[in-house]
């Protein structure tokens, strides 16, 4: 008869507890920052309007770039920045 | 009672022969796919012995899954890669980097498919007969270059839950990822280790874990062609590998066999020189790489392509010599030079992360 430990790690209960929960952002302002990558041309529409339906946010900035590799540029990401509660960002593929 | 709450214990499974473990371990997804050892009472006992510490202490958590790693888990992990007990303390250094978020291996898990590669420096490397000459980067029949990758890819997937499809999105995985370690040459190499650019001294050991993209080799003739050209085509190697991390850190480690390493010591260059070296000659061969932000304007690709290289100007930050790493090691070859360039995947956090291993108090 062989003996075995299991290899297994288990999730840490303390850190996914410790991960801070958004507040609703119903209501709030709300910044959408999109690279425009091709493949989200038709979706980034429907998912702009989809949440400003469900949120009826009381602002709505937009910040399109022009470029996937390339963050937005610091100055414009700040006055961004203080200007909205809550961002929706579109990365990456 | 405050503090860090108690880790659960490892379950313990029952099997009556090998034939059944080899059954046992598909059915309950301990192995990314290849054949593993049996992590036995005996064999765990054994690592545990060697290590003096507690079997539920926490060593970290490690993502995407945010598995608790611990000594325990962490033990039957690396008895399943085929390690000695001698390789564990390596092995938790590497976790300790993985877990770390400075190094924030989030890059690893997206449709880049970066992987873990893991450079282990200093004295441990021949104390532990790291295989450091032909085929590094393996398969080499170095039982320590193997196992210790095999048991960090094994952590990854056992503790981090790095399930394709699931947790972990890469589109195509990376081949390394298997088992992607290797030891620098301590006896054919003209410096000091590498880690000593990291600021621990030369009788240190240590692991550099690196979020590793792309894996590319690059001949040095530098019989033929003398080592001013060596630099330039190490320096264009980077952009080869191209660079992805933009918004992130970069790093580039190169791989550089004795051979050629003896030759840049020969003629003058330090370590720190021939970093500076490759990163200034990149810099002049930089026009033709990705955009970076650090270089101000955006140009979109399709513009940029309609344009001739000469015309297009210098599109990314220059690279600096912090962010280029020099390793020795692979094979002695007369008069030839060969080099592994590797490139980070780093959209966040740092690209490499290096900790000195802790050896059990003796």
């Amino acid at each position: 008869m062989l003996e075995l430990i299991s290899p297994i790690g288990y999730p840490r209960i303390q850190a996914q507890a410790d991960r801070r929960r958004l507040d609703t952002p119903v209501g709030g302002r709300i910044g959408f920052i999109w690279n425009q990558y091709p493949a989200t041309q038709h979706f980034w529409p429907h998912l702009e309007r989809a949440v400003e339906d469900l949120c009826k946010p009381s602002a709505v900035r937009r910040a399109y770039k022009i470029n996937t590799w390339i963050p937005l540029e610091k100055t414009q990401f700040d006055s961004l920045a203080a200007a909205v509660d809550y961002f929706v960002i579109g990365v990456g593929a | 009672m405050t503090g860090e709450p108690m880790a659960r214990r490892a379950e313990i499974h029952q099997v009556e022969s090998i034939e059944q473990f080899i059954d046992l371990v598909y059915e309950q997804g301990w192995t990314d796919g290849l054949p593993v050892f049996p992590p036995t009472r005996k064999v765990v006992d054994g690592m545990f012995a060697y290590l003096g510490r507690n079997p539920g202490e926490v060593l970290g958590t490690v993502f995407p899954g945010d598995g608790e790693a611990t000594v325990e888990n962490v033990v039957a992990n690396c008895a399943m890669a085929g390690c000695l007990p001698e390789y564990v303390p390596v092995v938790i250094a590497a976790l300790q980097c993985i877990s770390d978020p400075a190094l924030l291996i989030t890059t690893t898990q997206s449709t880049g498919s970066a992987s873990i590669c893991t450079i282990v420096t200093g004295p441990v490397v021949g104390d532990l007969k790291f295989h450091t000459r032909e085929w590094i980067f393996g398969p080499n029949g170095g039982r320590a270059n193997a196992c210790i990758g095999r048991a960090i890819r094994l952590i990854l997937w056992n503790v981090g839950r790095a399930h394709p499809g699931k947790l972990i999105k890469g589109t195509m995985g990376h081949p390394a990822s298997w088992s992607y370690c290797i030891g620098e040459e301590q006896e054919a190499t003209p410096w000091e280790p590498m880690h000593v650019d990291f600021g621990l001294g030369p009788a240190d050991s240590a692991v550099t874990v690196m979020k590793a993209g792309e894996h590319s080799q690059i001949a040095v003739p530098f019989n033929t062609v003398g080592l001013n050209e060596c630099v330039t085509l190490l320096a264009r190697g980077i952009g080869r590998l191209g660079i992805t991390t933009s918004g992130g850190k970069r790093g580039f480690v190169f791989v550089i066999n004795p051979t050629l390493a003896q030759a840049f010591a020969q003629a003058g260059y330090s370590r720190a020189k021939l970093r500076a070296a490759i990163a200034e000659r990149a810099f002049k061969y930089s026009y033709d790489w990705q955009n970076d932000s650090k270089q101000g304007k955006a140009v979109p690709f399709a513009d940029r392509d309609k344009k001739a290289p000469s015309e297009r100007g210098i599109l990314v930050a220059p690279i600096t010599p912090d962010e280029i790493v020099v390793v020795v090691g692979g094979g002695v070859a007369p008069q030839m030079g060969q080099c592994v360039a590797i490139s980070s995947r780093s959209s966040a956090g740092k690209p490499m992360l290096t900790r000195k291993i802790q050896f059990p108090d003796r």
